[in-house]
């Protein structure tokens, strides 16, 4: 049973991934602390481990229709590596709910901007 | 994470892609940060802090929702897509914001 809501969980982050384009590390992790009792460590290593597969089907699907920049993904790729392990670097100095809370006002605002305005024309 | 929160809005905002290129390209691009960040998990600490058979049966199931999720996206206009990707960075800032 607990098998089957694994697998039903990973189905339902998938979809999100897809049309949304984000691993979904970010669904995983607490749908694994909260769901599943897993501890935060392991469920950070394993919604990473989760990701890879799962991103490279969204983005072969997505490349097929074309809508994948290929030059831009490689260098957001480095960019984003590198990122990684300098975020790790300071995740290690500073406590997790502050960065968590950061975080969270980052999105808010960033959400705030991305909302689609009336006047706007998006270009193809 | 794998980054894709951050990958989006930075190429809709500063870069005026559109939402749909710039989901797919956000999938793209965080693949390797998402390898490296999996191998220091596995290997860095004296236990691999990843669940293989969680994370292998997780996968059975986002392999599957990847693929009709990425379908589905290429159906959806610029504007919902963009709102429904709005909504979601609402939804969890406020949950990082709340239970961090």
């Amino acid at each position: 049973m607990r098998d089957l809501l694994t697998v039903a969980t990973g189905l339902l982050v998938g979809v999100a991934s897809g049309i949304l384009g984000v691993g979904g590390g970010i669904l995983l992790v607490p749908a694994m602390t909260l769901g599943f009792g897993i501890s935060q460590h392991v469920a950070q290593g394993t919604s990473l481990a989760a990701i890879i597969p799962t991103s490279v089907v969204g983005a072969v699907t997505h490349d097929r229709r074309g809508n994948v920049l290929r030059r831009a993904a490689l260098f957001m790729a480095i960019g984003a590596t590198a990122g990684a392990v300098l975020g790790a670097v300071v995740a290690l100095h500073l406590p997790r709910e502050v960065l968590a809370r950061a975080f969270g006002v980052l999105l808010l605002f960033a959400a705030s901007r991305l909302w689609p305005r009336k006047s706007e024309t998006v270009s193809p | 994470m794998g980054g894709g929160f951050a990958l989006v809005p930075l190429q809709v905002l500063f870069a005026r892609v559109d939402q749909h290129h710039a989901n797919g390209t956000s999938l793209a691009a965080i693949i390797p940060g998402a390898l490296v960040g999996a191998l220091v998990y596995y290997f860095g600490s004296a236990r691999p802090q990843v669940d293989l058979r969680f994370a292998a049966l997780l996968v059975l199931g986002s392999m599957v929702g990847a693929y009709l999720g990425a379908r589905l996206m290429t159906r959806i206009p610029d504007r919902p897509l963009r709102m429904a990707f709005a909504v979601t960075m609402v939804l969890v800032g406020l949950k990082e914001l709340v239970a961090p």
